[in-house]
């Protein structure tokens, strides 16, 4: 297959996820318009979402610590607690051997629930602070979600196993390489942009992904629901022309970039194929979900730096929640450059972004720098020799635990190598900061812009976000803010 | 410039290096202590190297640079500023003690408010204050820029400065020299306390994020090499540093800030707050006044339209009689226009004589009671075809004839009216034009059509405005057809007719309270507490001082058009520091490919980077001389501002993004690589 045929492929399955996600977006508006919830402070807000979090992390880690490879090791289950809280899903284990289905489902697999439905929640509670100025109920908006992911959940199971996934509940108590209720851990992995299956060798076996259909089908969920908060975006601000704004400066970042990370990888699955490999891990890379059919270190060192890079966007169009939020502080960001580059004060759907508004998207967009290289410098300095973190591939290797972990992507080249005391730690540290720096300053945004008032007819005066000239603008200024940060570690690893 | 002002320049250039002073400038700061890191490395490691030596020069120049043009531009403005305070304070008056009348010579400070001051002909008025007696011709260039001298007369205001061309007026002082007008925005502009906009302040969240971004960059890549075991050398880093930062945009923002205020000075326009300058930047939403702003505010009378029953030769006899004595703009406009068409005929000396009601604003209409008793009637009668001989007998109000000319809804209360009255005043109405009722004896015989004459561009630059999605609203006195006509005729969507000057205020109001910034103009006391509000309130200097308080900018020309130019200008500035940003980071994209390869030389990939193919060090060098030479080649720049084009805001960015953004990755590039190639031709290394 050919760069153009490839770039097809790619478009046409970006596409049908966009289709697919529409009634996705319809599904949860007319729920959020149902059970319309009190508007809360931004205090109880986000008191509720950190409670939710919390709670559902000490079940799971009640539970995980009944299997002897963590309670012998806390440092492994905290990070295991944090990874999949975080919609990380970075495994310093493999599943197979240290967990039964039922413990995955009933710690890991809880909280590959929860992440989701925190991100969905904080996304919605953005959107209506444009299109209602409130930033509405936290539990309102989980409960929706939780409607909604369920209801995907269970559509994607029995999808999974019409086509060939097993679902075996018999084997509930077991372990191992063997049929289980995999249908059903792929698709909420999936959909919920975690990323971790039950095998460590993710979506290599024909087990977990035995065909190009399943792989397909997997592309397909990891980019629903991220879609579909963008479809209700448009639809809640009553402007869908805003969300096709987006969908093409998303459409033109991730094309050219899966385009060009589209090589031979040494060692595909043979069941899924070249090209369908790629699709998958680029999207996977996109939506940082992290999920992998092949071994990281058998893709090229292009490959390595452009999914790196498709990391570090977290926006095109990111996990879950987190990608939305991205987006909008990029759309913020934007508005702003446009603003001072044409003379006027900027203007975001008729609310004023005052000086306080851009501090917190820049701190937001400060941040992921500063944690990915404080991270990184840390990792090596602690690691001593045990990871040959030295430039070139052991770097890259490093890098990638480092980014994987700051943008809740998942991937790693370690695996279970990587359960040393202090990368535990440190990647713990990396994904809650990731994690709930954005989303608690996208929380913070919201409630700024929920005070500020929208004054009628100067959204199309000032920038109009609807249009393409904008969607170009906003892809533009993805490229040059994330490559300019990201660039001198990629000369480090993979490009050295 | 003179070699003096050379010597200021550069020792306030010198001065300015100070880290305390630099602090406020958080790009150069950290520019200024890379620069001293490598400065006390190779000093204290004896590193001595041409190599080295040619680094440490160039991040000195790249700090230097920004301090010059800082200090550059506002030697440039305040030499003006200051040229206009010297001027002020070298003043000596003749004061006139109230009691004795004897006259004192004192110097312009010691004049206290209340004090009277005579100025005879040649002589130059030290203050600003208001005429108490005399009248004379005023010669206000000095101030004003505007070379034909005016007359003045008691209870007019004087500005200090201005120089008293022939007779002798006595002046009461209303402020002190130190409160006078010019030396307060004098001091201002020295002062050089320049509050930032709100745009600006955002920026500056924005420049220091890059910062701050650039530094993390940079202390991990330190640490991290380190960390490697690779010591990188400290003198490539901070030359990498301090090219990414983003200076350029960092030396010039002080310039480009101070541009505003001198653009505005050239303009004649005083700026009472460099806040205000900032705001009109920031402009949303422009009140226009319809007199003076968009047109010249003389109405001339185009078309006489008799009513019912009536002759256009009697309409005109009657406009001229009520206008003899008439000495608004106005009324001198119908006589000229009569005159011009033929109508002038008769004895003039009748309706001079005859009492005279002055226009005023309340009952908006003038005229005469002609006097045709008194033995003079017949002539008067056989010189007017408008006068019926029954008039002559008939007696009206004591033998006085009115004849009147007013505002057609004043005119209609007090006189009869015919048929098709309302149907002709709607018509000149929809013309944009005012109609102005001509009454005689009892009846209203006839309008004229008074036509208000745009100002020469003002079209042209509402449309610039309109482009940039900015709105305007007119807000008039007149009549709603008329207010919509002229709205249409220049494109303005929104107007506000039969405004009374209070309803600014109210408007002004509104339009903030959706967190809209507001230009508009004024001068009378009613607009003062409109101006107060605005974000950018202009007043003219001829009007009052109530205003003139009020007001964040004053036009010493006092053209209220002007307000438009005052937004561009502020709209200039921003685009500006937008572009010139964007500029700057831009940059930093081919430093990634030029630097950084000689940071991490020892890995192929710094070979994979080198795009441009020179020797490690002379690229490191090529780079730091581009990074530190930008900055004074772009000071023209930033000082005349970055041409304003129309367009919506998109469109507007898109053009300044390919120009400064795409430019900006471009440019260094080349730029780099010709000067490493001079380098090398010229065997420097």
């Amino acid at each position: 297959m050919n760069e153009l045929a490839y770039a097809m492929l790619f478009s046409v399955l970006v596409l049908a996820a966009i289709v697919i996600s529409y009634p996705v977006a319809l599904l949860l508006k007319f729920l959020e318009d149902k059970f319309k919830g009190k508007d809360r402070s931004v205090g109880m807000y986000i008191t509720e979402l950190v409670i939710f979090n919390v709670l559902a992390s000490v079940i799971s880690l009640a539970v995980l610590i009944r299997y002897a490879a963590f309670a012998n090791n806390i440092p492994l289950a905290i990070n295991a607690v944090i990874s999949y809280l975080t919609g990380t899903n970075l495994q310093h284990f493999a599943g197979e051997t240290t967990l039964t289905y039922i413990g995955f489902l009933a710690s890991l697999g809880l909280l590959q629930w929860v992440a989701p439905i925190t991100g969905m929640s904080v996304a919605m509670s953005l959107i209506s602070s444009f299109s209602d100025s409130r930033l509405g109920d936290f539990l309102i908006n989980a409960l929706v979600s939780t409607i909604v992911f369920a209801l995907l959940v269970a559509i994607f199971t029995v999808a999974s196993i019409a086509l060939g996934i097993p679902m075996d509940l018999h084997a509930l108590q077991t372990s191992g390489i063997r049929p289980g209720p995999i249908a059903l851990i792929n698709s909420q992995t999936l959909l919920g942009t975690n990323g971790g299956p039950y095998f460590s060798s993710g979506f290599y076996l024909p087990l977990a992904n035995p065909n190009a259909e399943t792989t397909i089908l997997g592309t397909l969920e990891m980019l629903i629901i991220p879609f579909s908060l963008i479809w209700l975006f448009g639809m809640k601000i009553r402007k869908l022309k805003a969300t096709a704004a987006l969908y093409v400066a998303i459409i033109l970042g991730m094309v050219p970039l899966a385009v060009a990370a589209f090589e031979r990888i040494p060692g595909y699955p043979l069941q899924v194929g070249n090209a369908l490999s790629n699709a998958f891990m680029s999207v996977s890379m996109g939506t940082n979900t992290g999920a992998t059919l092949v071994s990281l270190s058998s893709l090229t060192p292009v490959q390595q730096t452009l999914y790196i890079i498709l990391m570090v966007f977290g926006n095109l169009p990111g996990s879950v929640g987190t990608g939305f939020v991205e987006l909008l502080f990029l759309m913020m960001l934007s508005i702003f450059f446009v603003g001072l580059m044409s003379g006027r004060l900027p203007y975001f759907l008729g609310r004023r972004l005052r000086t306080k508004d851009v501090a917190v998207v820049s701190v937001a967009f400060l941040s992921k720098p500063v944690i990915v290289y404080a991270g990184l410098f840390a990792a090596i300095a602690t690691s001593g020799a045990t990871f040959h973190a030295y430039f070139g591939s052991g770097f890259t290797a490093m890098l990638w635990e480092v980014v994987s972990s700051a943008f809740n992507n998942g991937s790693d080249f370690y695996g279970p190598f990587g359960n040393t005391a202090a990368l535990n730690w440190i990647t713990s540290g990396l994904m809650l900061a990731g994690r709930y720096v954005t989303l608690l300053l996208g929380l913070y945004l919201a409630y700024l812009l929920a005070e500020e008032k929208a004054a009628k007819g100067t959204e199309e005066a000032v920038v109009d976000v609807a249009s393409m000239r904008f969607a170009v603008a906003l892809l533009v200024f993805n490229f040059i803010l994330n490559i300019l940060s990201i660039f001198p570690l990629l000369a480090l690893g993979p490009l050295a | 410039m003179t070699l003096k002002g050379l010597l200021t320049v550069l020792k306030e250039s010198f001065l300015r290096l100070s880290p305390v002073y630099l602090i406020k400038n958080p790009t150069m700061f950290l520019a200024e202590l890379a620069f001293f890191i490598a400065l006390v490395y190779s000093a204290a490691t004896g590193l001595r190297s041409p190599y080295a030596i040619a680094i440490i020069v160039l991040l000195f120049l790249t700090v230097w640079f920004g301090t010059l043009s800082d200090a550059f531009s506002e030697f440039k403005t305040k030499s003006a500023a200051d040229l206009l305070i010297s001027a002020a304070s070298s003043y000596t008056a003749r004061k006139v003690d109230p009691r004795s009348g004897a006259e004192v010579i004192v110097s312009a400070e010691m004049l206290r408010p209340g004090d009277i001051i005579e100025v005879r002909a040649g002589e130059i008025i030290p203050i600003d204050g208001v005429i108490v007696e005399g009248e004379a011709a005023i010669d206000e260039s000095l101030v004003t820029g505007e070379s034909v001298p005016v007359i003045k007369s008691a209870n007019d205001e004087v500005i200090g400065g201005s120089k008293v061309v022939s007779d002798s007026i006595k002046v009461k002082v209303v402020k002190s020299l130190e409160e006078s007008f010019v030396i307060r925005v004098a001091r201002l502009i020295s002062s050089s306390k320049r509050p930032r906009g709100e745009n600006e302040r955002a920026l500056h969240v924005l420049v220091s994020m890059f910062a701050v971004l650039f530094s993390t960059i940079i202390i991990f890549l330190y640490l991290l090499l380190m960390a490697e075991g690779v010591v990188p050398n400290p003198l490539i880093l901070m030359a990498f540093y301090v090219c990414l930062l983003p200076t350029t945009i960092g030396a010039l923002e002080e310039a480009i800030g101070i541009s505003g205020i001198a653009k505005l000075l050239q303009m004649k326009v005083i700026a009472k707050s460099g806040k205000a300058v900032e705001n009109a930047g920031d402009v949303d939403v422009v009140l226009l006044d319809k007199t003076g702003t968009v047109t010249i505010g003389k109405r001339e009378p185009v078309r006489i339209v008799p009513l019912k029953g009536h002759t256009e030769k009697e309409v005109a006899e009657a406009a001229f009689l009520s206008s003899v004595q008439d000495d608004t703009p106005e009324g001198k406009a119908i006589i000229r226009f009569l005159q011009s068409k033929g109508y002038i005929s008769g004895d003039l000396d009748s309706a001079m004589r005859s009492s005279y009601e002055e226009f005023s604003a309340k009952t908006r209409k003038s005229g005469v009671f002609l006097k045709l008793v008194d033995g003079k009637g017949k002539e008067v009668y056989r010189s007017f075809g408008l006068i019926r001989k029954s008039d002559l007998f008939g007696l009206y109000l004591n033998g006085e004839i009115p004849v009147f000319k007013g505002a057609p809804d004043i005119m209609k209360k007090m006189f009869k009216v015919p048929d098709d009255f309302d149907e002709k005043v709607n018509e000149i109405a929809r013309n944009g034009s005012s109609p102005l009722a001509v009454a005689y004896y009892d009846e209203v015989i006839g309008l004229i059509e008074l036509k208000d004459v745009l100002k020469e561009g003002v079209k042209e630059k509402i449309r610039l405005l309109k482009s940039m999605g900015i709105e305007l609203q007119l807000i008039t006195g007149d009549h709603r057809l008329t207010a919509e006509a002229i709205a249409k005729e220049l494109g303005v969507d929104k107007f506000v007719p039969e405004a009374r000057p209070e309803d600014k205020h109210s408007i002004a109001m509104n339009e903030q309270k959706k967190g809209k910034v507001i230009a508009m103009v004024g001068d009378g006391v009613n607009d003062a507490p409109a101006l107060a509000i605005a974000n950018v309130g202009l007043a003219m200097n001829s009007g009052t001082n109530v205003a003139k308080e009020a007001a964040n900018m004053v036009d010493l020309e006092s053209d209220p058009s002007k307000l438009i130019e005052v937004v561009l200008v502020g709209k200039r500035l921003l685009t500006t520091r937008g572009s010139i940003t964007a500029f700057s980071i831009a940059n930093d994209i081919s430093k990634y490919f030029v630097v950084l390869p000689a940071l991490i030389a020892f890995l192929p990939s710094a070979a994979r980077l080198d795009v441009l193919g020179l020797p490690l060090h002379v690229a490191v060098i090529s780079a730091l001389i581009y990074n530190a030479f930008i900055i004074p080649a772009l000071i023209p720049l930033a000082i005349r501002g970055v041409p304003i084009r129309a367009g919506t805001p998109l469109e507007i960015f898109t053009w300044n993004f390919l120009i400064y953004g795409v430019g900006g990755i471009v440019l260094p590039f080349l730029a780099i690589k010709g000067i490493g190639m001079l380098i090398m031709l010229m065997h420097l290394v």
